[in-house]
Protein backbone atom coordinates (compact mmCIF):
# COMPACT_ATOMS: atom_id res chain seq x y z
CA UNK A 1 0.00 0.00 0.00
CA UNK A 2 1.45 3.32 -1.00
CA UNK A 3 1.85 5.68 1.94
CA UNK A 4 0.78 9.29 1.58
CA UNK A 5 2.65 12.19 3.14
CA UNK A 6 0.84 11.97 6.46
CA UNK A 7 1.43 8.26 6.68
CA UNK A 8 5.10 8.70 5.96
CA UNK A 9 5.28 11.25 8.75
CA UNK A 10 3.94 8.72 11.20
CA UNK A 11 5.56 5.68 9.64
CA UNK A 12 7.13 4.50 12.88
CA UNK A 13 3.82 4.69 14.72
CA UNK A 14 2.03 2.86 11.94
CA UNK A 15 4.67 0.14 11.88
CA UNK A 16 4.49 -0.21 15.63
CA UNK A 17 0.75 -0.67 15.52
CA UNK A 18 0.89 -3.08 12.60
CA UNK A 19 3.54 -5.08 14.46
CA UNK A 20 1.27 -5.69 17.41
CA UNK A 21 0.31 -9.35 17.73
CA UNK A 22 -3.19 -10.20 16.61
CA UNK A 23 -5.53 -11.00 19.44
CA UNK A 24 -7.79 -13.91 18.55
CA UNK A 25 -10.98 -15.32 19.94
CA UNK A 26 -10.68 -18.52 21.99
CA UNK A 27 -11.33 -21.90 20.39
CA UNK A 28 -14.63 -22.40 22.13
CA UNK A 29 -15.94 -19.07 20.90
CA UNK A 30 -18.52 -20.54 18.51
CA UNK A 31 -19.63 -23.19 21.00
CA UNK A 32 -20.12 -20.57 23.68
CA UNK A 33 -21.91 -18.31 21.23
CA UNK A 34 -24.33 -21.01 20.06
CA UNK A 35 -24.92 -22.03 23.67
CA UNK A 36 -25.88 -18.45 24.46
CA UNK A 37 -28.10 -18.24 21.40
CA UNK A 38 -29.86 -21.48 22.24
CA UNK A 39 -29.96 -20.98 25.97
CA UNK A 40 -33.10 -20.17 27.87
CA UNK A 41 -31.81 -16.73 28.72
CA UNK A 42 -31.63 -15.79 25.08
CA UNK A 43 -35.19 -15.28 24.07
CA UNK A 44 -36.77 -13.07 21.50
CA UNK A 45 -37.52 -9.85 23.26
CA UNK A 46 -41.23 -9.38 23.56
CA UNK A 47 -42.87 -6.05 23.22
CA UNK A 48 -44.24 -4.20 26.23
CA UNK A 49 -47.84 -5.19 25.44
CA UNK A 50 -46.92 -8.83 24.88
CA UNK A 51 -45.15 -8.92 28.24
CA UNK A 52 -48.04 -7.10 29.89
CA UNK A 53 -50.55 -9.75 28.85
CA UNK A 54 -48.46 -12.75 29.81
CA UNK A 55 -50.54 -15.21 31.89
CA UNK A 56 -48.01 -14.96 34.69
CA UNK A 57 -48.75 -11.27 34.91
CA UNK A 58 -52.46 -11.50 34.15
CA UNK A 59 -53.37 -13.96 36.92
CA UNK A 60 -52.31 -11.77 39.85
CA UNK A 61 -53.90 -8.74 38.20
CA UNK A 62 -57.17 -10.60 37.62
CA UNK A 63 -57.16 -11.89 41.20
CA UNK A 64 -56.63 -8.39 42.47
CA UNK A 65 -59.47 -7.05 40.33
CA UNK A 66 -61.87 -9.78 41.50
CA UNK A 67 -60.92 -9.14 45.12
CA UNK A 68 -61.53 -5.44 44.65
CA UNK A 69 -65.00 -6.08 43.17
CA UNK A 70 -65.93 -8.48 45.99
CA UNK A 71 -64.72 -6.06 48.63
CA UNK A 72 -66.65 -3.27 46.99
CA UNK A 73 -69.91 -5.23 47.17
CA UNK A 74 -69.29 -6.35 50.74
CA UNK A 75 -68.55 -2.85 51.92
CA UNK A 76 -71.39 -1.42 49.91
CA UNK A 77 -73.92 -3.79 51.51
CA UNK A 78 -72.59 -3.16 54.97
CA UNK A 79 -73.43 0.52 54.52
CA UNK A 80 -77.12 -0.38 54.89
CA UNK A 81 -76.67 -1.07 58.55
CA UNK A 82 -75.69 2.33 59.75
CA UNK A 83 -74.66 3.11 63.26
CA UNK A 84 -78.01 3.61 65.08
CA UNK A 85 -76.43 6.22 67.28
CA UNK A 86 -75.48 8.32 64.33
CA UNK A 87 -78.40 7.87 61.96
CA UNK A 88 -81.35 10.20 62.00
CA UNK A 89 -84.71 8.72 62.94
CA UNK A 90 -86.96 7.78 60.09
CA UNK A 91 -90.04 9.85 60.09
CA UNK A 92 -93.32 8.26 59.08
CA UNK A 93 -95.70 11.04 58.86
CA UNK A 94 -99.20 11.27 57.57
CA UNK A 95 -100.59 14.69 57.24
CA UNK A 96 -104.26 15.10 57.89
CA UNK A 97 -105.69 18.40 57.07
CA UNK A 98 -109.01 19.73 58.04
CA UNK A 99 -110.68 23.02 57.98
CA UNK A 100 -112.21 22.53 61.35
CA UNK A 101 -110.83 25.72 62.68
CA UNK A 102 -111.03 28.25 60.04
CA UNK A 103 -110.67 28.85 56.37
CA UNK A 104 -106.90 28.93 56.30
CA UNK A 105 -106.09 26.97 59.41
CA UNK A 106 -104.53 23.56 58.92
CA UNK A 107 -103.88 21.16 61.72
CA UNK A 108 -101.18 18.61 61.25
CA UNK A 109 -100.85 15.72 63.63
CA UNK A 110 -98.12 13.16 63.41
CA UNK A 111 -99.50 9.71 63.81
CA UNK A 112 -97.95 6.51 65.13
CA UNK A 113 -96.10 4.29 62.77
CA UNK A 114 -98.73 1.54 62.91
CA UNK A 115 -101.67 3.85 62.49
CA UNK A 116 -104.38 2.60 60.12
CA UNK A 117 -105.19 5.41 57.72
CA UNK A 118 -108.71 4.21 56.97
CA UNK A 119 -109.77 4.68 60.52
CA UNK A 120 -109.73 1.03 61.44
CA UNK A 121 -107.91 0.76 64.67
CA UNK A 122 -105.19 -1.79 64.74
CA UNK A 123 -104.39 -3.70 67.86
CA UNK A 124 -101.28 -1.74 68.50
CA UNK A 125 -102.83 1.64 68.01
CA UNK A 126 -104.09 3.08 71.21
CA UNK A 127 -107.09 5.26 70.53
CA UNK A 128 -109.58 5.79 67.78
CA UNK A 129 -110.83 9.08 69.04
CA UNK A 130 -110.67 11.60 71.81
CA UNK A 131 -113.45 9.88 73.79
CA UNK A 132 -111.34 6.79 74.17
CA UNK A 133 -108.38 8.92 74.91
CA UNK A 134 -110.26 10.51 77.74
CA UNK A 135 -111.22 7.10 79.12
CA UNK A 136 -107.76 5.68 78.99
CA UNK A 137 -104.61 7.46 79.92
CA UNK A 138 -101.59 7.60 77.76
CA UNK A 139 -98.26 6.53 79.09
CA UNK A 140 -96.65 9.57 77.63
CA UNK A 141 -95.90 11.84 80.52
CA UNK A 142 -97.88 14.99 80.48
CA UNK A 143 -96.07 18.22 80.73
CA UNK A 144 -97.18 21.37 82.35
CA UNK A 145 -100.04 22.84 80.39
CA UNK A 146 -101.00 19.57 78.76
CA UNK A 147 -104.21 19.58 80.70
CA UNK A 148 -105.42 22.29 78.41
CA UNK A 149 -104.74 20.27 75.33
CA UNK A 150 -107.92 18.83 73.84
CA UNK A 151 -108.50 17.22 70.50
CA UNK A 152 -111.54 16.98 68.28
CA UNK A 153 -113.19 13.63 67.52
CA UNK A 154 -111.74 13.25 64.07
CA UNK A 155 -108.18 13.27 65.20
CA UNK A 156 -106.00 10.73 66.79
CA UNK A 157 -103.33 11.15 69.31
CA UNK A 158 -99.88 9.80 69.39
CA UNK A 159 -99.56 6.96 71.85
CA UNK A 160 -96.47 5.47 73.40
CA UNK A 161 -95.49 3.78 70.22
CA UNK A 162 -95.68 6.99 68.36
CA UNK A 163 -92.57 8.54 69.76
CA UNK A 164 -91.14 8.53 66.33
CA UNK A 165 -92.01 12.10 65.50
CA UNK A 166 -90.37 15.31 64.53
CA UNK A 167 -89.85 18.02 67.06
CA UNK A 168 -90.40 21.50 65.71
CA UNK A 169 -89.45 24.73 67.33
CA UNK A 170 -92.32 27.11 66.89
CA UNK A 171 -92.02 30.78 66.28
CA UNK A 172 -93.93 33.24 68.41
CA UNK A 173 -96.63 33.58 65.75
CA UNK A 174 -97.02 29.83 65.53
CA UNK A 175 -97.15 29.54 69.29
CA UNK A 176 -99.85 32.23 69.36
CA UNK A 177 -101.78 30.36 66.72
CA UNK A 178 -101.43 27.12 68.64
CA UNK A 179 -102.81 28.77 71.77
CA UNK A 180 -105.77 29.97 69.71
CA UNK A 181 -106.27 26.47 68.38
CA UNK A 182 -106.20 25.04 71.87
CA UNK A 183 -108.77 27.53 72.93
CA UNK A 184 -110.90 26.70 69.95
CA UNK A 185 -110.71 22.95 70.63
CA UNK A 186 -111.56 23.51 74.25
CA UNK A 187 -114.68 25.38 73.23
CA UNK A 188 -115.67 22.67 70.83
CA UNK A 189 -115.27 20.00 73.50
CA UNK A 190 -117.33 21.99 75.92
CA UNK A 191 -120.07 22.29 73.34
CA UNK A 192 -120.02 18.50 72.87
CA UNK A 193 -120.51 17.96 76.57
CA UNK B 1 -26.88 -25.41 -0.62
CA UNK B 2 -23.84 -27.44 0.49
CA UNK B 3 -21.28 -26.30 3.03
CA UNK B 4 -18.65 -26.02 0.32
CA UNK B 5 -20.81 -23.72 -1.71
CA UNK B 6 -21.57 -21.61 1.34
CA UNK B 7 -17.86 -21.14 2.03
CA UNK B 8 -17.44 -19.74 -1.46
CA UNK B 9 -20.03 -17.04 -0.88
CA UNK B 10 -19.14 -13.47 -0.03
CA UNK B 11 -20.12 -11.96 3.32
CA UNK B 12 -23.06 -10.18 1.74
CA UNK B 13 -24.30 -13.34 0.04
CA UNK B 14 -24.02 -15.27 3.29
CA UNK B 15 -26.03 -12.77 5.30
CA UNK B 16 -28.70 -12.72 2.58
CA UNK B 17 -28.79 -16.52 2.66
CA UNK B 18 -29.21 -16.32 6.42
CA UNK B 19 -31.92 -13.67 6.08
CA UNK B 20 -33.92 -15.45 3.42
CA UNK B 21 -33.53 -19.12 4.33
CA UNK B 22 -32.45 -18.86 7.96
CA UNK B 23 -29.41 -20.99 7.10
CA UNK B 24 -27.55 -21.31 10.39
CA UNK B 25 -24.46 -22.57 8.56
CA UNK B 26 -24.23 -19.24 6.74
CA UNK B 27 -24.29 -17.45 10.07
CA UNK B 28 -21.61 -19.77 11.45
CA UNK B 29 -19.32 -19.04 8.51
CA UNK B 30 -19.74 -15.31 9.10
CA UNK B 31 -18.88 -15.84 12.78
CA UNK B 32 -15.79 -17.78 11.74
CA UNK B 33 -14.70 -15.02 9.41
CA UNK B 34 -15.20 -12.14 11.79
CA UNK B 35 -14.56 -13.45 15.29
CA UNK B 36 -10.82 -12.78 15.19
CA UNK B 37 -10.79 -9.38 13.44
CA UNK B 38 -13.50 -8.14 15.81
CA UNK B 39 -11.75 -9.57 18.87
CA UNK B 40 -8.56 -7.79 17.87
CA UNK B 41 -10.37 -4.52 17.17
CA UNK B 42 -12.38 -4.52 20.40
CA UNK B 43 -9.44 -5.64 22.54
CA UNK B 44 -7.26 -2.82 21.22
CA UNK B 45 -10.03 -0.37 21.96
CA UNK B 46 -11.07 -1.63 25.42
CA UNK B 47 -7.85 -3.24 26.66
CA UNK B 48 -9.64 -6.04 28.54
CA UNK B 49 -9.80 -9.49 26.97
CA UNK B 50 -12.80 -10.83 28.93
CA UNK B 51 -14.86 -7.73 28.27
CA UNK B 52 -13.75 -7.84 24.66
CA UNK B 53 -15.03 -11.43 24.24
CA UNK B 54 -18.38 -10.46 25.74
CA UNK B 55 -18.69 -7.59 23.30
CA UNK B 56 -17.80 -9.72 20.29
CA UNK B 57 -20.29 -12.40 21.37
CA UNK B 58 -22.92 -9.75 21.85
CA UNK B 59 -22.13 -8.43 18.38
CA UNK B 60 -22.68 -11.88 16.88
CA UNK B 61 -25.91 -12.31 18.80
CA UNK B 62 -27.14 -9.00 17.45
CA UNK B 63 -26.29 -10.14 13.93
CA UNK B 64 -28.25 -13.33 14.58
CA UNK B 65 -31.27 -11.59 16.06
CA UNK B 66 -31.39 -8.54 13.84
CA UNK B 67 -30.28 -10.12 10.60
CA UNK B 68 -33.27 -8.60 8.84
CA UNK B 69 -32.11 -5.09 9.63
CA UNK B 70 -29.07 -5.57 7.41
CA UNK B 71 -29.48 -3.79 4.12
CA UNK B 72 -27.70 -5.17 1.07
CA UNK B 73 -26.62 -1.69 -0.01
CA UNK B 74 -24.02 -1.68 2.79
CA UNK B 75 -20.96 -3.87 3.10
CA UNK B 76 -21.40 -6.56 5.70
CA UNK B 77 -18.00 -5.74 7.22
CA UNK B 78 -18.94 -2.12 7.88
CA UNK B 79 -22.28 -3.21 9.37
CA UNK B 80 -20.71 -5.67 11.81
CA UNK B 81 -17.89 -3.27 12.70
CA UNK B 82 -20.46 -0.58 13.42
CA UNK B 83 -22.31 -2.90 15.80
CA UNK B 84 -19.10 -3.92 17.56
CA UNK B 85 -17.90 -0.32 17.73
CA UNK B 86 -21.13 0.87 19.31
CA UNK B 87 -21.02 -1.88 21.90
CA UNK B 88 -17.35 -1.21 22.61
CA UNK B 89 -17.96 2.52 23.07
CA UNK B 90 -20.85 1.81 25.46
CA UNK B 91 -18.71 -0.59 27.48
CA UNK B 92 -15.83 1.87 27.53
CA UNK B 93 -18.09 4.63 28.90
CA UNK B 94 -19.53 2.27 31.51
CA UNK B 95 -16.07 1.27 32.68
CA UNK B 96 -14.90 4.87 32.75
CA UNK B 97 -17.83 5.91 34.98
CA UNK B 98 -17.26 2.95 37.26
CA UNK B 99 -13.56 3.66 37.60
CA UNK B 100 -14.13 7.36 38.32
CA UNK B 101 -16.74 6.54 40.92
CA UNK B 102 -14.61 3.97 42.73
CA UNK B 103 -11.59 6.27 42.96
CA UNK B 104 -13.72 9.12 44.29
CA UNK B 105 -15.41 6.87 46.79
CA UNK B 106 -12.08 5.56 48.04
CA UNK B 107 -10.72 9.03 48.78
CA UNK B 108 -13.86 10.17 50.59
CA UNK B 109 -14.37 7.13 52.72
CA UNK B 110 -10.80 6.78 53.91
CA UNK B 111 -10.19 10.50 54.04
CA UNK B 112 -6.87 10.05 52.37
CA UNK B 113 -5.35 10.64 48.99
CA UNK B 114 -5.25 7.94 46.36
CA UNK B 115 -2.42 7.76 43.88
CA UNK B 116 -2.95 6.02 40.59
CA UNK B 117 -0.24 3.45 39.95
CA UNK B 118 2.55 4.64 37.77
CA UNK B 119 2.45 2.60 34.61
CA UNK B 120 4.92 4.66 32.69
CA UNK B 121 7.61 3.17 30.53
CA UNK B 122 10.52 1.51 32.36
CA UNK B 123 13.71 1.05 30.24
CA UNK B 124 14.89 -1.89 32.35
CA UNK B 125 12.16 -4.14 31.05
CA UNK B 126 12.20 -3.00 27.43
CA UNK B 127 13.88 -6.14 26.21
CA UNK B 128 10.81 -8.22 26.76
CA UNK B 129 8.65 -7.97 23.63
CA UNK B 130 5.55 -8.93 25.55
CA UNK B 131 5.99 -6.01 27.87
CA UNK B 132 6.73 -3.76 24.93
CA UNK B 133 3.43 -4.77 23.41
CA UNK B 134 1.76 -3.98 26.70
CA UNK B 135 3.33 -0.54 26.76
CA UNK B 136 2.05 0.11 23.25
CA UNK B 137 -1.37 -1.16 24.26
CA UNK B 138 -1.35 1.06 27.35
CA UNK B 139 -0.33 4.03 25.24
CA UNK B 140 -3.15 3.23 22.87
CA UNK B 141 -5.57 3.30 25.79
CA UNK B 142 -4.40 6.81 26.67
CA UNK B 143 -5.15 8.16 23.20
CA UNK B 144 -8.40 10.12 23.11
CA UNK B 145 -11.33 7.81 22.48
CA UNK B 146 -12.40 9.55 19.26
CA UNK B 147 -8.90 9.27 17.80
CA UNK B 148 -8.19 5.79 19.13
CA UNK B 149 -11.07 4.15 17.36
CA UNK B 150 -10.12 5.44 13.93
CA UNK B 151 -6.41 4.74 14.45
CA UNK B 152 -7.19 1.11 15.32
CA UNK B 153 -9.49 0.71 12.36
CA UNK B 154 -6.92 2.19 10.02
CA UNK B 155 -3.52 1.05 11.31
CA UNK B 156 -4.39 -2.22 13.00
CA UNK B 157 -7.45 -3.45 11.13
CA UNK B 158 -6.27 -2.11 7.76
CA UNK B 159 -9.64 -0.71 6.76
CA UNK B 160 -9.92 1.95 4.08
CA UNK B 161 -10.82 5.56 4.88
CA UNK B 162 -14.15 5.01 3.15
CA UNK B 163 -14.97 2.01 5.30
CA UNK B 164 -13.95 3.88 8.46
CA UNK B 165 -16.10 6.78 7.36
CA UNK B 166 -19.09 4.44 6.99
CA UNK B 167 -18.48 2.69 10.31
CA UNK B 168 -18.05 5.86 12.34
CA UNK B 169 -20.50 8.03 10.44
CA UNK B 170 -17.85 10.71 9.99
CA UNK B 171 -16.82 12.28 6.71
CA UNK B 172 -13.52 11.19 5.23
CA UNK B 173 -11.79 14.49 6.01
CA UNK B 174 -12.64 14.18 9.69
CA UNK B 175 -11.52 10.54 9.69
CA UNK B 176 -8.12 11.44 8.24
CA UNK B 177 -7.69 14.33 10.62
CA UNK B 178 -8.55 12.22 13.65
CA UNK B 179 -6.25 9.42 12.57
CA UNK B 180 -3.32 11.81 12.29
CA UNK B 181 -4.05 13.39 15.68
CA UNK B 182 -4.23 9.96 17.23
CA UNK B 183 -0.95 8.98 15.64
CA UNK B 184 0.64 12.18 16.92
CA UNK B 185 -0.50 11.43 20.47
CA UNK B 186 0.87 7.91 20.20
CA UNK B 187 4.20 9.07 18.84
CA UNK B 188 4.54 11.45 21.76
CA UNK B 189 3.75 8.69 24.27
CA UNK B 190 6.04 6.16 22.62
CA UNK B 191 8.97 8.46 21.92
CA UNK B 192 11.20 6.49 24.32
CA UNK B 193 10.71 3.35 22.27
CA UNK B 194 11.58 5.12 19.04
CA UNK B 195 14.81 6.53 20.46
CA UNK B 196 16.27 3.05 20.70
Amino acid sequence: MALNDEELRYKNVINTLKGLPKVNAPRNFETELMRRINSETFKEKQSFWERLFLPSRLIPSAALAVSAVVLFFILNNSNDSEDPLLMEPKIHEDAISADVIGEDDILVIYLPVNYNVQGERSEEVGYSNIAEFNNERTDTPLREGDANLYFPNNYYLINKEGLNFRQVNLTKEEQQRLIELKEHFRKLLEQQK
Amino acid sequence: MTDKNLNDLSDEELIIEFQQNNTIKAFEILVQRYKNPLTNYVFRFIGDYEACLDIVQETMIKVYRYKDSYSSIAKFSTWIYTIAGNLARTEYQRRKRKKTFSIDAYGKEKDETYDLPDESYRPDVMTDSGIKDKIIQDALQKVSKAYREVVILRDIQDLSYEEISEITGLNIGTVKSRINRGRAQLREMLKDIYKE
